[in-house]
């Protein structure tokens, strides 16, 4: 039966939150902080107290839960009482009656913990202040766009990643060119000599992240790339404490084409690369055969901001641990124009001067 | 070439300008795309050249006539 913790302050019971600044948990009350591996070790005690408390939320909650067990699950939060209620796929929330961050212990056990996480690096004010810095210097945004729009949300959400690592063999026959070009008084001449180049070897890539939810579109969490891996810590519940986390409902199987396709482009690129000293290079056949290890899950940061303008959505998103911030904008119909029509003069200005100079 | 030629001319090459001009600015609202390669993800230094060929196949050479300004 799944049951809900809360990391408690040990000086003063307040309901701890994880600190992306320092990377420990902190207490919003009385300041404190403290190492989540400490708190690891007393969580092992909290274990045993909410033993008791499964038995009590079974004879509560049980014929209810039967017929919303499909999509929803209830839980009950400690340090107020107040039902929450969440999806399959939610890891983490908060109570929505005292925002006491929780982490639902139920959903994170068994053989779908995560092997690694990256912890947040940024906070919310970061992800805001991102957010403005993403908006300037774009000549073709509506100016009200910055006032007009209003952030409904901004959430800190982990995101599943399935992590694929791929042993590659390959081998690629290009046809390449060398021109050499000269003249006499009659002729202009142009020598074209073909090659053939052949390339064979192996290569690897580690780590190669695919994003393991549905609700997150994937070309937004691609955009978001790259994470530094070498920050990634092994997974523990208390990092989750304050955000969001969703579990993957894309499985590694159905992730896995997606990666071994951006590994062929990056194979056959790199074997291209070392095609060198010719005018063209074109691939004529191609032979690549993969391995890939077994995959990993992990779960990566990201700030998520909703905004909506004139009545339609936009997403932005920012990685939790660089601060690379994405999203789509709208454009100035007029403003797009008004440029072009600058743009057009001072070219046609520039074509006819340069022209007048060579006649 | 006379002056209303030149200036058509210039115009049509303005207009060419503008678009891409605009273009760039236009680009510049688009961040959100996918991923075509994992070129971030390749292990350090195991790409590794087993065979390694190049060969000449065969060579071949066009001529076009040099325009030929009057001699007068």
């Amino acid at each position: 039966m799944a049951d809900v913790f809360e990391y408690k302050c040990p000086c003063c019971n307040g309901a701890l939150e994880f600190s992306s600044a320092t990377q420990k948990m902190k207490c919003p009350y009385c300041d404190n902080e403290f190492d989540v591996q400490t708190l690891r070790e007393m969580d092992e005690e909290l274990k045993e107290n909410n033993d008791d408390a499964l038995e009590w939320e079974a004879a509560a909650g049980g014929e209810w839960l039967e017929g919303e067990a499909e999509n929803l699950r209830s839980y009950i939060c400690q340090s107020c009482g107040g039902q929450i209620v969440s999806d399959l796929t939610t890891m983490a929330s908060s109570c929505p009656y005292c925002d006491s961050p929780i982490v639902m212990k139920g959903q994170v056990k068994g053989e779908l913990k995560p092997d690694y996480i990256i912890p947040f690096k940024l906070d919310k004010e970061a992800a805001k202040a991102g957010l403005n810095r993403h908006l300037q210097g774009k000549k073709l945004l509506p100016k009200v766009f910055k006032s007009q729009n209003h952030i409904n949300e901004v959430k800190g959400i982990y995101v599943p990643y399935w992590l694929f690592d791929a042993d590659v063999q390959a081998n690629f026959t290009f046809k390449a060119t060398k021109v050499r070009t000269w003249s006499d008084n009659n002729y202009n001449y142009r020598e074209t000599s073909y090659y053939y180049a052949y390339r064979k070897g192996t290569m690897g890539f580690d780590e190669i992240p695919v994003d393991g939810s549905t609700k997150m579109a994937d070309d937004l969490m691609e955009s978001l790339e790259p994470y530094d891996l070498s920050a990634a810590v092994d997974f523990q519940t208390a990092y989750m404490a304050g955000y969001l986390a969703d579990k993957y409902d894309v499985s590694a199987e159905e992730s896995v084409a997606r990666a071994n396709e951006r590994v062929k482009v990056s194979t056959e690129e790199t074997f291209r690369s070392t095609v060198t000293g010719y005018n063209s290079v074109t691939k004529e056949a191609g032979n690549i055969s993969l391995k890939n290890g077994k995959a990993k899950y992990a779960l990566y940061p990201v700030w998520l901001l909703n905004t909506t303008w004139q009545g339609k959505q936009y997403t932005f998103a920012m990685n939790g641990q660089t601060g690379k911030f994405v999203g789509d904008l709208p454009m100035d119909k007029a403003a797009y124009w008004k440029w072009w029509g600058i743009y057009t003069v001072i070219v046609s200005a520039i074509a006819f001067v340069a022209m007048l100079f060579v006649r | 070439m006379d002056l209303g030629m030149m200036i058509v001319i210039a115009i049509i090459i303005g207009i060419i300008g503008g678009f891409i001009g605009a273009g760039i600015l236009k680009g510049q609202l688009y961040s959100v795309h996918r991923q075509s390669a994992a070129a971030n993800y390749i292990r350090k230094d195991s790409f590794v050249l087993t065979d390694n060929k190049d060969r000449f196949l065969y060579k071949k050479v066009d001529k076009t006539p040099r325009p030929k300004d009057n001699k007068k």
